[in-house]
């Protein structure tokens, strides 16, 4: 994990609606930040792994997604692929400001790659 | 439902005493305890506590109203201020009442909460869109096998969709029809709703499952915001700030796996194994974090964009091309 990555990782708490963050490096430990104490660093490392596996599967079928969202009642999850084989996880409020946010951290994370 | 169990005590016996004994009280110290209540017997009138360690009160409204369109709900806080009011109200309150410190303040509340429970529901049915989603209103009729006509106004059109026995038959905004109309109602940011009884329509301009007219209609109103309310005609769209969209497959499957429609579907087979393990996931990932009922997912890829929806009886994919492969903000 570079220091660039890291101090990003922290900064997506600024943007509005984003309730948590993760990054898994290719053969790296995960890098987990909550910004909402509904959501533990623990459960978000699982729904990291569950991405990671979603990611495989959706690929195994003939898709190869560059990203993908899953959309809940209550939030919205989405997993950001990049071609270095670095997976983000983006956890944001189920609004507009959630929206929002989705979209410019998944620029900023394909960015920095 | 209250966090603070003594308040719980006292409140119980006393309450059900003022009934006398017409109100039958379950208490719940947790909004997970609460929804197991609802779960296993059936319930007139939630209170909620607004203030609530993990889920807030304000929260949990808004998933009650949604789970439970009927349920009365009150809310319940021992430091009102306007804006808890107005959240609580917004979210589907029907009462919001400070915390009483007083015997005489809880008889006040009592009588109050008695008023709302005895209220009756009016025949027919009545929402306005940001609480109640309108999709969600025709899957309950489609899926119910229910005919009725939605009206549906807002302050710039006013609109009717006619469904027959489960079926869209005809849609109509303003001065469109037919599918485009069916998109424009369902990308009205906020409005009201009636359901009427049916009548025949004057004309039949909706054709094929009413899963995928509903995701067509969110799949435009998702790709070109609110303004877009162009129109999709057979399987391309006009263009859209210089895009445009091509259906490239669709299955509709029954909960089971069963294929009930497809179009240029290459394998169904192994989009079905796709789908049974996004609902796999879907579940893991509601198990993990407190997010609600799961809706879709949606795939973005370099050249098409699919959405998978799972429901308890169906399982739908579609794919589109898609020429936004990079985020806009």
């Amino acid at each position: 994990m570079t220091l660039a990555l890291d101090q990003w990782l922290s900064s997506c708490a600024r943007s509005s609606g984003t309730l948590g963050c993760a990054v898994q490096l290719p053969g790296q430990a995960p890098v987990i930040r909550s910004f909402n104490d509904r959501f533990s660093p623990a459960s978000l490392a699982e729904a990291l792994g569950c991405l990671a596996e979603s990611a495989r599967l959706i690929s195994g079928h003939g898709l190869l997604p560059r990203w993908f969202t899953w959309y809940f009642e209550l939030g919205q999850l989405r997993a950001v692929l990049r071609a270095d084989g670095a997976l983000f996880l983006i956890l944001a409020q189920a609004d507009s400001t959630g929206d929002r946010s989705l979209e410019v951290l998944t620029r900023e994370f394909l960015a920095l790659g | 439902m209250d966090d603070e169990k003594y308040f719980l005590e006292i409140i119980r016996p006393l309450f059900t005493d003022w009934s006398q004994n017409r109100w039958g009280i379950e208490v719940a110290t947790s909004p997970d305890q609460a929804l197991e209540i609802l779960k296993t017997r059936p319930i007139d009138l939630i209170v909620v506590d607004v203030n609530m360690p993990v889920l807030d009160g304000g929260q949990f409204l808004t998933l009650l109203t949604r789970r439970y369109p009927a349920l009365k709900k009150a809310a319940l806080t021992a430091l009102a201020t306007e804006e808890k009011r107005s959240t609580c109200l917004a979210n589907g309150a029907e009462l919001f009442i400070e915390k009483p410190g007083t015997l005489e303040g809880l008889k006040s509340a009592f009588a109050m909460l008695d008023e709302l429970v005895s209220w009756k529901m009016q025949p027919g049915f009545q929402g306005m869109l940001r609480r109640v989603g309108l999709q969600d209103v025709i899957q309950m009729e489609c899926l119910g096998r229910n005919s009725s006509i939605l009206e549906v106004n807002d302050q710039t059109v006013s609109g009717r969709i006619y469904i027959q026995d489960g079926r869209l038959l005809h849609a109509v905004a303003g001065s469109l029809t037919g599918e485009a109309a069916f998109q424009k109602l369902l990308s009205l940011p906020g409005g009201a709703f009636q359901l009427q009884p049916f009548a025949p329509p004057p004309a039949r301009t909706l054709d094929g499952p009413w899963e995928f007219l509903l995701l067509e209609a969110a799949r435009v109103h998702d790709e070109s915001g609110p303004k877009s309310l162009e129109p999709a005609r057979g399987q391309e769209s006009p263009p859209e700030n210089g895009r445009t969209v091509r259906l490239i497959e669709t299955l509709i499957c029954s909960g089971q796996g069963s294929p009930l429609y497809q179009w240029k579907c290459p394998d169904a087979a192994s989009r079905v194994e796709l789908l049974q393990a996004i609902s796999h996931s879907a579940m893991q990932l509601g198990q993990l974090l407190p997010l609600g009922n799961f809706n879709r997912v949606e795939v973005q890829c370099q050249d098409s964009r699919a959405v998978a929806r799972t429901v308890p009886d169906r399982l739908i994919f579609v794919r589109v091309a898609a020429e936004n492969a990079t985020p806009s903000p």
